[in-house]
């Protein structure tokens, strides 16, 4: 940003103002003259500030003012009746205040800009994210608002040690990035990590916090998350008590909490507010859904290609009989029928409301039984298909692995059978043990070798099992790696 | 271009699959001597359709032996030969005296076929007449299966009898035969010493219940 120097002189002041921010007609000037001779010049951007809060604690005290002459300081201590106010010489952090909602005062005489807090834009309620839905428990969720999405991590965890330190990142769009951690029980060595990675980003803007994600995450390229992303303040609560670092970003309903471990995927909101007994049951689900989809159709492909002795007789003349008359071979004729459903998925996804629900309907029913009918392909197909489809959406936060390793997992059947499902059964484990999310190893806890609390890895202890300290999250600084 | 490599690899990968044949799935075989070499009858399973059932149809062939039979078996399918869910062997009475060893060898060390293979002696009657007699997929072996679980028949599946057979050159193989209804009922027993057949054993002089043709 070029130099600014403000002058003593308040008509200079107010002309350097609309300089600045000439062809900006939201920008607003409010000469305010006080009945003693107190001259000031207030700005604002017009929607983004509480008009209330400026009339009645910036423009009326001004008016009414005792005195004709005030310096920036009496003016920020005795005269503005707000409950935040400041004198700030930093230019850089005034246009940063002022371009979020503060409004600026210059007094007559003082080059010095009083801040005074007004933001007042609108925002949306803390409704219950559409993605993270629970049968029981809080419905409240985070906003596009950045203190307002503080203050409901707060609510939820009154302690003194509750940390949040603020950082600017985006060289355009500055945006605010608030670095959560409870002292004392996250790892200074983590806070330290995560603080030094989000500093050395020299990025442009930040309009979200996949922004950041994609940046500080450990194994940028694997499909397995090694951040986790939520909009559900209770769930940051119940991280940050972990010991793990939250990530707030402003504009964005998506806070990062960090390390994030393979065991999260399968872990869901519910699982700690339903009995225990079904908690379990789910979660077991959950984990079996996840291998269902990765390998359900490799599996099929394999047994029909190379294995076709595994297959019971009765249920392979079955599949023998709807095959005949389907031009693809099996491999190809279940990659296309996945790609279709994932194309199916996408345009569900991004079709408003009603036609959204149409869209799978005509897609699921009637496109899957006119393939059938037309021979362009076999029933079983579309089953097992559909299994895998379905068992997918059982672990949201694995459906990017779940989608590709699909198509891996399907390669290799098709190229080598079981034997290759195995294969890459046995390299996605190895990838798994190879990866860490701030220096914790991925399959922390799920590893028997891996000393670690067990309490809510595979299965959830009931609460009355659950010790103190069950969840610090143990952190293995490695080699080379400079916390 | 590295990461595009390593995507589009699963996919090169997929143009290995490769187109399959339909497959003509075997439910049973029976096996006759004739004068010139023997017949080989096949049970071929059809389907054609999801809502239809299974049903059994038949081929045969003449050859001089099981390699030559089954490759002329192989030539006349429509799709490839699959013996891997055949479940029972028919062997005639002419074919059962000559040794049938180097047949149970044979079929032992056949990548397709399985070892659960079971093997009966049709009785005074030819093999082929008796696989043609069920208009049923795996009655046979049903009931093979179940005269064996009840104790009238022996449990002798094809890896077991080419074992005692190299063993001892002696087994019992179960004996089917059809009755004066026109019905398939077990028949006694099938003795053979030297691998070759060498006389029948009544259900009763076994303890289990009846035929004897």
């Amino acid at each position: 940003m070029e130099q600014i120097t403000f002058s003593t002189d308040l008509e200079s002041n107010i002309r350097l103002m609309q300089a600045i921010f000439q062809g900006d007609n939201t920008f607003v000037t409010r000469r305010a003259v006080g009945h003693k001779g107190l001259s000031c010049a207030v700005f604002f951007f017009d929607g983004m500030v509480n008009n209330i809060a400026i009339n009645q604690s910036v423009v009326r005290p001004i008016v009414c003012a005792d005195c004709a002459h005030a310096t920036a300081d009496e003016l920020a201590r005795t005269i503005l009746q707000i409950n935040d106010s400041r004198v700030e010489t930093d230019v850089n952090k005034l246009f940063a205040s002022f371009l979020y909602g503060d409004t600026v005062v210059f007094t007559e005489g003082d080059a010095r800009p009083v801040v005074v807090n007004t933001k007042g834009f609108s925002v949306r309620t803390a409704s219950e994210p559409e993605n993270e839905r629970v049968l029981s428990g809080p419905r409240e969720g985070f906003t596009e608002c950045f203190m307002p999405n503080l203050a409901l991590i707060r609510r939820r965890l009154n302690d003194k040690r509750l940390k949040f330190t603020f950082l600017r990142i985006g060289s355009r769009t500055n945006t605010v990035v608030c670095l959560c951690y409870l002292a004392g029980v996250c790892e200074a060595k983590l806070v330290r990590y995560l603080r030094r990675k989000l500093e050395a980003l020299e990025v442009d803007s930040v309009l979200d916090a996949n922004y950041l994600a994609e940046r500080i995450r450990d194994h940028r390229f694997s499909p397995f998350p090694t951040l986790g992303t939520t909009e559900r303040p209770d769930v940051v609560a119940a991280r940050l008590v972990e010991g793990r670092c939250a990530v707030v970003v402003d504009g964005s309903p998506v806070v990062l909490t960090a390390p994030f471990l393979f065991q999260e995927c399968f872990q869901s909101n519910d699982d700690y507010y339903i009995g225990f007994l079904h908690a379990n049951l789910s979660r077991l689900l959950r984990v079996l859904g996840f291998v269902c989809t990765l390998t359900f159709p490799a599996v099929y492909t394999a047994l029909l290609l190379y294995h076709r002795e595994l297959v019971p007789a009765r249920l392979l003349f079955a599949i023998s009989a709807a095959q005949r008359g389907v031009p693809l071979p099996i491999g190809w004729e279940t990659f296309l029928l996945l790609l279709v459903l994932e194309a199916l998925k996408e345009a569900g996804a991004r079709t408003p409301g009603a036609m959204g629900q149409t869209m799978s309907i005509v897609g699921g029913l009637v496109l899957g039984q006119a393939a059938v009918s037309a021979r362009f392909a076999a029933a079983p197909t579309v089953i097992v298909v559909a299994i895998a489809g379905v068992t997918g959406l059982m672990v949201p936060k694995l459906q990017t692995a779940s989608l590709w390793l699909r198509f891996a997992f399907l390669a290799a059947a098709a190229a080598y059978g079981l034997y290759g499902v195995g294969l890459a059964l046995a390299l996605t484990l190895v990838w798994l043990c190879r990866m860490h999310s701030c220096s914790v190893p991925y399959l922390l806890n799920l590893v028997p070798r891996v000393q670690a609390e067990q309490e809510d890895a595979w299965l959830r202890a009931p609460w009355f099992f659950m010790r103190y300290d069950r969840f610090a999250v143990k952190r293995t600084v490695k080699k080379g790696d400079k916390p | 271009m590295k990461l595009l490599a390593k995507l589009a690899l699963p996919l090169v990968l997929l143009v290995l699959a490769g187109c399959t044949r339909e497959v003509s799935p075997v439910s049973a075989l029976a096996l006759d001597k004739t004068a010139d070499g023997y017949r080989l009858t096949a049970e071929i399973v059809r389907q054609d359709s999801l809502d239809d059932a299974a049903s059994p149809a038949y081929l045969t062939v003449s050859g001089s032996d099981m390699p030559d039979l089954l490759a002329r078996l192989g030539n006349l399918l429509p799709g490839e030969l699959y013996l891997s869910h055949a479940q029972v062997l028919l062997l005639g009475e002419s074919a059962a005296e000559e040794s049938i060893l180097p047949l149970a060898d044979y079929l032992c060390t056949e990548n397709d076929v399985r070892l659960s293979l079971r093997v009966a002696v049709v009785r005074g009657s030819a093999a082929s007449d008796l696989l043609r007699n069920d208009d049923e997929v795996y009655a046979l072996s049903e009931l093979l299966e179940r005269a064996a679980r009840e104790g009238t028949l022996p449990d002798m599946p094809l890896y077991r009898a080419a074992e005692v057979l190299h063993a001892s050159g002696t087994a019992i193989l179960p004996a089917l035969y059809l009755d004066e209804y026109g019905q398939t009922a077990p028949a006694g027993t099938a003795v053979f010493a030297g691998s070759r057949l060498s006389c029948f054993l009544d259900g009763n002089e076994i303890g289990g219940g009846g035929a004897g043709a």
